[in-house]
């Protein structure tokens, strides 16, 4: 079946996430106000939270802080400001009624016991709403703890791959029938339906059972953020939810074929995988005014290095080295000279187009573009979409459509302001277009992604599915 | 005795379904908790209403149908952060205990979950440090055998250093003012940890801002030497398992001049037994509701006194049976009928510990070998079985408040954790009858007077 054959004909609403990057993503963003709201304010992390909520998208996803970029500068100290994922979404799961929470949890670094309980509490407390991001300690920070030694980034996956089978085997230890719960003869449960796990693997040995019962979804959705071709095996083979993000949208494509393709090779349906890739809008009303925010944002920072000589050297120096031609005599300020950018390499190239994305200034415009729009596409990363609200949803509709994507993961660039002109400007027009339905079906994490509770591997004949809890899943 | 007015401190020991094994099956008791979080949140509030210091979140590592007979509040539960988490959400003062072992936890992952906690709960989050005595975990952690207390608290020493470390790599956990801006983050710098120790190599930083409290509070639990130890060197609060007046007494006074050791002042630790409160408008009342919970405990099978699966370190105790009893008391009782009335003479020949069983049962139910009300074998067999997990105190409020008050002020505890027979009326009936009279008494607080659990504990920030 083509891939491309699969989104032109029967074109699925978009699933559509929000990653949550305290005070936004970009840099600048806690500049913006005189009073910036601390984002490890509960309420404030709850605004938020109910913004993405009430407009019914799919998730908010809860990562780790990655390592620094390449360059030291900007420095976003903003990034500290991130609440650990499980606690985070367990304190919105009451308090929110349809998002979705995928929480990150590192195999590296925690035992499959622990990290089947936490998902399987959180699936608990959110009545069916949670996801697992596997993350491992190949793309962490590093931090040498007991393994003893640096595992080796295929023993790191290796690693993830057997934890992954093995919290999947937990989360069936309870048959959903396990319960009896019948006071006049003391029987609470039916021991015959509590399963051992009995897994001894290279890594890991987990007799189980676990001492969660059975999590709502039955299976919680395993998401990966595919980061090298390690990770495209560990996501081909187990994840339901595929992140993607890359530096230019032209990247997005061949991984998600790559994606799809290696999941084929494991013998799994093209309709078992969603891939979500990572965009950054910036929306308002009319083009130039959604430009206006990136280029204030920006001024924040081109302000901080006008005043820190040292800094701009280095950066400056840095950014030359990357496009190929020596930089350092310009002003920030200067336009770029259309010959000497003759002489830009690849990346000064592609940084060139960039620069034009998200501006609209280039070398053939007679608005040229300055070396701080150089240094900007160099320093901010991320896929910057700016423009008006149908503009916007023009651009993620080609993207999705290009890449073959199921769906798009919002970085807001600056909270919660962007993250509301999104939900108030651009889920309208996706909507209107058919690509977002924001009667989603199901109340399981699982039912948005299309796909139903799955059987106990554990359960022999077959009985109807009841839940002695009450969830509402 | 001192002058400086002391505060009484209370927790509710949460188990889901109840501290006594068979709590589920009372008519009232809301026997599907353990995972309603619903109902978790609304006993939270029922105990923040009446302004308990904390709710306790206990754990264990390992699962076992067999507990449902014995403990059915260990066999399954909430991870006890997620749970937190939730609690924090549905409440605003009161401080809220998670168990985490750091036998089988990572330092890092457990300052992020401890401190994000008390960022979400606006300094209320607390962490309960167990080793774990339970052999069944280290099935479930790729061990090969259960680790002994030396390997266990060498490990745990470390850990909680570098936790504490960890909590502070950010120097200001306030917002600050820089320029004309106030920033949570500007200015701010971090200060990375670069830990060298014989179990843990670690560099790096939380990432997130130091906890509100600045110090998580730090709760701890055991009797070991090296347990002693590190609750007097490290915990604010000491929960202690002892159901009997004097070897609280001991146990309180050791800690307390172990601490004096460390440089601590003596109320800058609070030592918390466990109590189990029966506790009704009349004391006959109180009685038959304990009688009832009993009366739902199946007894074993005669053959045999070897304790059941994990019974011990789970306070399940031992066999439910005559023969099980009569090792216990040195009197063979077996062939006895269950229900029918202690022989006066069984108690005569009792040994000590027979002795104190049978003063512990007339206490408990007003009843004795002799007299009106009679006890039977049954109550002998529950009562031999039954293993130490705090004391029980059955009668109506001013019983119950006369055994705190007692304690209290007898160099025997700083508080109480309180364990619910039965969700969520041992809970009501606590709060209702219990702590008004302590009120009148003068012996715990009408309203919060701060914000965060070190404050509820009189601990400086």
């Amino acid at each position: 079946m083509g891939q491309q054959e699969k989104t032109s004909t029967n074109r699925r609403p978009l699933r559509i996430g929000y990653a949550h990057v305290p005070t936004g993503v970009h840099p600048a963003a806690w500049r913006t106000s005189a009073q910036e709201p601390d984002p490890l304010d509960p309420d404030v992390l709850t605004d938020h939270v109910r913004i993405a909520d009430h407009a019914r998208l799919d998730f908010i996803l809860f990562s780790p802080r990655v390592a620094r970029s390449r360059t030291a500068w900007p420095d976003d100290p903003a990034t500290f400001g991130r609440p650990e994922g499980f606690t985070a979404a367990s304190y919105l799961a009451t308090i929110t009624g349809h998002i979705g929470f995928i929480v990150s949890g590192n195999t590296s670094y925690a035992e499959p016991y622990n990290l089947a309980r936490l998902t399987a509490s959180l699936d608990h407390v959110t009545n069916g709403r949670a996801g697992w991001l596997v993350t491992t300690g190949a793309t962490d920070r590093p931090r040498a703890l007991e393994l003893g030694r640096e595992l080796t980034p295929e023993e790191h996956y290796a690693r993830a791959s057997e934890a992954v089978g093995v919290v999947r085997k937990l989360w069936d230890s309870w048959e959903d029938e396990a319960f009896i719960l019948d006071k006049k003869s003391g029987r609470y449960v039916d021991g015959e339906r509590i399963h051992a796990t009995d897994h001894q693997g290279e890594y890991f040995r987990v007799r189980g059972p676990l001492n969660v019962a059975r999590p709502p979804q039955g299976q919680i959705v395993v998401a990966h953020h595919v980061r090298s071709d390690l990770s495209i095996d560990l996501a081909a083979q187990e994840a339901d939810l595929v992140f993607i993000d890359d530096d230019s949208p032209e990247g997005y494509a061949p991984v998600a074929s790559r994606i799809r393709e290696r999941a084929r090779t494991f013998g799994r349906e093209a309709d078992t995988l969603s891939i979500v890739a990572d965009i950054v809008p910036i929306v308002a009303p009319t083009r130039e005014e959604a430009r206006g925010i990136y280029d204030a944002l920006n001024v924040l920072l081109l302000n901080e290095l006008s005043n820190d000589h040292q800094t701009a050297y280095r950066v400056l120096d840095e950014l030359s080295q990357h496009v190929g031609i020596d930089l350092l005599p310009l002003g920030l300020d200067e336009p770029l000279d259309p010959k000497r950018l003759s002489d830009l390499n690849e990346n000064g190239r592609a940084l060139l187009d960039i620069v034009r994305e998200r501006t609209g200034r280039s070398v053939a415009d007679e608005r040229s573009p300055r070396l701080s729009d150089l240094l900007f596409a160099y320093v901010i990363k991320g896929n910057y979409l700016i423009d008006d609200p149908e503009g916007v949803a023009d651009r993620i509709e080609v993207l999705v459509r290009e890449s073959n994507l199921d769906g798009v993961v919002i970085k807001p660039a600056v909270l919660p302001d962007q993250l509301e002109a999104f939900v108030s400007q651009v889920i309208p027009v996706l909507t209107r277009r058919g690509l977002f339905d924001p009667q989603t079906q199901g109340t399981l994490l699982r039912e948005y992604f299309g796909r139903s509770k799955p059987q106990n591997r554990n359960t022999t004949s077959v009985s109807p599915l009841h839940d002695r809890f009450g969830h509402t899943g | 005795m001192s002058d400086i007015q002391r505060e009484l401190h209370l927790g509710l020991m949460f188990w889901a379904n109840g501290t006594h094994p068979c709590g589920w099956r009372m008519p009232n008791a809301h026997h599907v908790a353990p995972f309603d979080i619903a109902f978790l949140q609304n006993v939270t509030r029922i105990v923040e209403d009446s302004a308990f210091d904390f709710l306790f979140l206990g754990d264990r590592l390992a699962s076992d149908p067999a507990l449902q007979r014995t403990n059915p509040s260990q066999m399954c539960r909430l991870e006890p952060f997620v749970a937190a988490a939730s609690l924090a959400a549905a409440t605003s003062r009161i401080g809220i205990v998670v168990t985490a072992n750091p036998t089988y936890y990572d330092p890092i992952n457990l300052a992020q979950m401890t401190a994000s906690l008390d960022h979400l709960s606006r300094g209320r989050a607390s962490w309960n440090l167990v080793t774990g005595a339970d052999e069944a975990a280290a099935g479930n952690f790729s061990r090969d055998h259960h680790w002994d207390v030396t390997s266990r608290y060498d490990r745990a020493d470390e850990f909680v250093a570098v936790v504490r470390a960890l909590w502070r790599s950010w120097p200001d956990s306030e917002p600050g003012h820089i320029g004309d801006q106030v920033s949570a983050f500007r200015g701010v710098a971090t200060t990375p940890i670069s830990h060298r120790g014989k179990v843990f190599s670690i560099d790096g930083e939380l990432d997130l801002r130091s906890p509100p409290q600045g110090d998580v509070v730090i709760l701890h639990a055991g009797t070991s030497d090296r347990s002693r130890e590190l609750g007097a060197r490290d915990a604010d609060v000491i929960f202690a398992g002892y159901g009997n007046f004097d070897e609280a007494r001991a146990y309180y006074a050791d800690i307390k001049t172990r601490a004096g050791r460390y440089g601590r002042a003596p109320n800058s630790i609070s030592i918390l037994p466990g109590l189990t409160p029966i506790v009704a408008p009349t004391t006959q009342e109180a009685v038959a509701i304990y009688d009832q919970l009993n009366s739902y405990i199946n007894l074993d099978p005669e053959a045999g006194t070897d304790p059941g699966p994990r019974a011990v370190a789970l306070g399940g105790g031992g066999r439910l049976n005559l023969a099980y009893a009569s090792q216990v008391i040195g009197v063979d009782i077996t062939g006895a009928k269950p229900d029918a009335f202690v022989d006066p003479l069984v108690l005569v020949e009792a040994n000590a510990v027979g002795q104190s069983i049978f003063a512990t049962l007339t206490r408990l139910t007003r009843r004795d070998v002799t007299g009106g009300q009679r006890l039977t074998y049954r109550d002998v067999i529950l009562a031999c079985a039954r293993g130490g997990s705090g004391a029980i105190v059955v009668g109506n409020p001013d019983e119950v408040s006369d055994h705190i008050q007692t304690w209290f002020e007898n160099g025997a505890a700083d508080g109480f954790n309180i364990f619910p027979a039965y969700n969520p009326d041992s809970v009501i009936s606590f709060t209702s009858l219990v702590v008004p009279e302590l009120r009148r008494r003068g012996l715990f607080r009408t309203e919060y007077a701060g914000q965060t659990f070190r404050n509820h504990l009189g601990l400086e920030a």
